[in-house]
């Protein structure tokens, strides 16, 4: 008696890209929500931070606008991490737990798995982001005024897909690390913060380090949503926000191409020498 | 009775030695050494400007206050805080999660607090390289002056 073996259908091109996209974005946020405990020290931890510089600010009579700009900026950290640790250093730790030959070999397009990652990580973070904000804004008496909510949309979107970009773009190059990626991840926390102007205007850097620290889309992100949510803070502007605007598109279409380059170029280099770490290891 | 406590002490002391070159091992030598040179400077005065920075956006740079050594030293000693309270918390993450290693530790003769005390040591060390770098930077750059003749070491440790 002949037997029928059930065929799946298969994905292929664009519908098996997108599949493989929402399978990688899923467990980000699932996984998000299923420990309690993380979620409530995600966000309180970053408010305890907030609120120390904001004590800072208030103890040396600092004029309101920087309490909101230290909540805005504390709010935009929780990105930064997840660029930093669930972005850049995340093929390295599937590396370090065996995941990442699945991934190579599965017959999907690793774009399709990074650019999964980064949804997933930046709707997670855009929930705690927009909590951190409220109970900062709540807690330090924060006025927020949106001047224009369709350019402030736009100017997120832009700092969002670049920043994303950007932790696309170093998963391949931080695949080139062992040990020492824990560290390099760690290194690019408080510098950053400082050079992007997390809790003061990035303008106060002089105009050619703020210039340089504009390659991190935060930078020109943040300033210019400052401008927009706080309109006394146009004085405290760095670039004119339609300037900003331009900045930030360029640097999504870099980083986004950078990504794919990168990504090619690491698979090349990793099948003609047979290994994906530094020679030295 | 003496030589029970002598064996315990030599035995608790062993395991502290060890866990110490381990924990020092793992948070430095793993990395390259320029790079672990780098980041036990760079990010401790990283943190320490953004507070300079706001400081003196607001003062305009008047560092001559003495709200400002009181903030720098602040900020400078709470580095303690987070590489001490993590040190033996990560300890654990990382043997059981990371390397998988917690079981065979916890089953070996070594005496376990004393272990993990001395996984913890390391960053202290790391700590203390960082909180030494900033106050010599906040002495050398920024004005603030510590007699050290003047320091109460006994109640400062």
């Amino acid at each position: 008696m002949a037997t029928t073996v059930p065929t799946l259908p298969k994905a292929s091109s664009w519908k098996l890209f997108f599949k493989t996209v929402f399978a990688r974005a899923y467990p980000r946020i699932v996984g998000q929500q299923r420990e309690k405990s993380w979620m409530f020290f995600d966000i309180f931890l970053p408010i305890l931070s907030i609120a120390a510089y904001v004590y800072v600010y208030r103890a040396i009579g600092a004029p309101e606008e920087y309490i909101g700009f230290v909540v805005l900026g504390g709010a935009m950290t929780a990105f930064w991490l997840n660029v930093l640790w669930s972005m850049s250093s995340q093929l390295y730790w599937e590396k370090e737990q065996g995941n990442l030959a699945l991934y190579i070999m599965a017959p999907s397009s690793m774009m399709a798995i990074l650019l999964g990652m980064a949804l997933g990580g930046m709707i997670a973070t855009l929930l705690r982001a927009i909590v951190i904000l409220f109970i900062g804004g709540w807690l330090f008496q924060v006025r927020f005024v949106v001047t224009d909510f369709w350019t402030l949309l736009l100017v997120f979107f832009l700092t969002m897909t670049a920043l994303y970009g950007l932790g696309m773009m170093s998963a391949s190059l931080f695949l080139l690390l062992s040990r020492e990626a824990w560290h390099l991840a760690n290194l690019a926390q408080e510098p950053i913060y400082l050079i992007s102007g997390f809790y003061f205007p990035v303008k106060n850097l002089g105009f050619w380090l703020a210039l340089s620290a504009s390659l991190i889309p935060l930078t020109m992100g943040l300033d210019a949503m400052r401008q927009l949510v706080f309109p006394s803070a146009a004085q405290f502007g760095f670039l004119d926000v339609r300037i900003e605007v331009i900045g930030l598109s360029v640097l999504c279409f870099i980083f986004l191409l950078g990504a794919r380059y990168l990504l090619n170029y690491m698979e090349k280099l990793s099948i003609q020498e047979g290994r994906l770490t530094e020679s030295r290891r | 009775m003496q030589t029970r406590l002598a064996s315990f002490l030599s035995f608790s002391w062993r395991s502290f030695r060890l866990a110490t070159w381990l924990g020092w091992q793992i948070e430095s030598n793993w990395a390259d050494p320029f790079l672990f040179t780098i980041y036990s400077l760079i990010k401790p005065l990283s943190s320490a400007a953004i507070l300079v920075i706001m400081y003196s956006i607001i003062t305009k740079a008047n560092f001559d206050s003495p709200i400002f050594p009181y903030i720098y030293l602040g900020n400078a000693f709470y580095m303690y805080v987070g590489h001490v309270m993590t040190g033996i918390s990560w300890a654990v993450i990382d043997d059981r999660e990371h390397y998988k290693t917690m079981k065979y530790i916890y089953t070996a003769p070594v005496h376990f607090p004393s272990y993990l005390l001395g996984r913890g040591v390391a960053r202290f060390i790391i700590a203390s390289i960082s909180v030494v770098v900033t106050i010599v930077f906040g002495m050398l750059f920024l004005n603030i002056s510590i007699d050290l003749t003047q320091v109460n070491w006994f109640f400062l440790y």
